[in-house]
């Protein structure tokens, strides 16, 4: 061998082993795919809480961008799966295509978000439909937040009936009650950026939807107390700045409080170290004074 | 022993109800510093009385009749029990009453919130149940 070719193959060999990305290092076009993949399958979600494990069993159908979801209770939801322009991943995290890898004996496409030093989630796409055939989401410490996994999985077409579509929302954004106050939101919590304020679906309750392309929360603010009938055997929880209601659902969790000023509730995706970022930078806990309390005694 | 205070000088005024000259004769019978209030009082009105009377500077109403708008005095009684009924009503509405609230149900909240988080790529079962209560077999 020429000592030319030992060089040419030493710099090939520099290039193929130069980094982890085997893929493109963006988010976008997995997210693209996944929301025109069609499919059907049995998909498992199991979230590790303070309170306890909270999981999930659905039924999962997805077809023209369209996703429908069966529990076992019998209720239905539907969810138009939407890839937008606006949809911005925050600074703090670069996306790492790690590998690739088999589940469900398919091929996937391993994503990892990494935030920092923390692998912050894992996405495992399957190569052939595009959809998303698992997730891991993990907290500050490494540890698991929440997991999903198809446990079956169809890639054929599924049938969705069209009276399932009545009343679909078209994506973000598609509040007919329009933006609001805005400025008493303030634009950016804890990394999050304000993407919508909107009012609903309370008179007198204004909400502020926040998001960093990979969680996202919704705050819903009104002046008087807010109540929650599905929260009243809730877990009463002290944090850092108070006391809170609190309540996991698989993937999702809400906080609810009552402030000098009036009454928050927070429902998210976020991890336990970023419920805890977000809920430093909001109002904390806390009771309405003397004139607060007589004003409302007196008018409501 | 509670003193007269005002009622004295209503008292000396002549604007007092028969039973409230009844309370004054009774209670400064036995009360000395009443007693010794009302001597004030009455030496002062006596010293605005011996004041000479003068005449105004002309012009100074400008040549229009003064108008004379009689005080009328009300019994002091309810003014206290208005106040005690006031204070009362404050005392129910600010610590008794519940406080109002804004009833809210989860589906509503997780619906909003859902609605919004479609660019989210953890589109996971949990989020995207709970809006629609339709039975399984009728959605077939």
């Amino acid at each position: 061998m020429t000592r030319g070719a030992v060089v040419f193959l030493l710099l090939v060999g520099m290039v193929m082993g130069a980094g982890p990305a085997l893929a493109l290092d963006d988010l976008t076009p997995y997210l693209e795919q996944q929301s025109a993949a069609e499919f059907s399958g049995e998909e498992s979600i199991v979230c590790y809480t303070p309170d306890g494990t909270v999981s999930e069993l659905t039924v999962v159908r997805q077809a023209d961008g369209v996703r429908v979801v069966e529990d076992g209770e019998g209720a239905i939801g539907v969810t138009r799966v939407y890839h937008g322009d606006n949809w911005v991943l925050g600074d703090q995290y670069r996306v790492e295509v790690s590998g690739r890898d088999r589940f469900l004996s398919r091929p996937v496409t391993v994503v990892d978000v990494v935030e920092g030093d923390l692998v912050r989630v894992g996405l495992f796409f399957d190569q052939s439909s595009g959809a998303l055939l698992a997730s891991d989401v993990h907290n500050a410490d490494g540890s698991t937040y929440c997991s999903s996994r198809f446990l079956s999985f169809d890639p054929k077409r599924p049938v969705i009936p069209d009276d399932l579509l009545a009343g679909l929302t078209t994506g973000p954004g598609s509040s007919e009650a329009g933006v609001v106050d805005a400025d008493a939101f303030p634009t950016e919590i804890a990394g999050f950026s304000l993407t919508e304020v909107y009012e609903g679906p309370a008179a007198g309750v204004t909400n502020g939807y926040y998001a960093d392309g990979i969680f996202s929360f919704t705050v819903f603010v009104s002046e008087r107390a807010i109540e929650v009938p599905e929260l009243v055997d809730a877990p009463v929880v002290k944090m850092r700045r108070g006391e809170y209601q609190r309540q996991f659902y698989p993937g999702q969790v809400i906080f609810a409080w009552q402030t000098r000023s009036g009454g928050i509730v927070l429902v998210g995706d976020l991890p336990l170290d970023l419920q805890e970022d977000v809920l430093e930078a909001l109002p904390a806990p806390g009771k309405p004074n003397f004139f607060v309390r007589f004003w409302r005694g007196l008018f409501g | 022993m509670t003193h007269l205070g005002e009622l004295l000088s209503a008292y000396l005024d002549g604007e007092v109800t028969e039973d409230e000259r009844k309370l004054v004769t009774s209670h400064i019978t036995d009360c000395g510093t009443c007693q010794a209030e009302l001597a004030d009082l009455h030496l002062a009105r006596s010293a605005l009385r011996s004041l000479p009377v003068l005449d105004l500077p002309a012009g100074l109403l400008d040549g229009e009749a003064s108008v004379v708008i009689p005080l009328v005095r009300r019994p002091r009684v309810w003014i206290a029990a208005a106040a005690a009924t006031v204070a009362v009503f404050v005392g129910v509405a600010t610590f008794v009453a519940p406080e109002p609230t804004v009833p809210i149900t989860f589906n509503e909240i997780s619906l909003e919130h859902n609605n919004r988080s479609q660019l989210d790529p953890l589109l996971t079962p949990g989020k995207a149940v709970p809006p629609v209560s339709l039975p399984i077999g009728g959605a077939e």
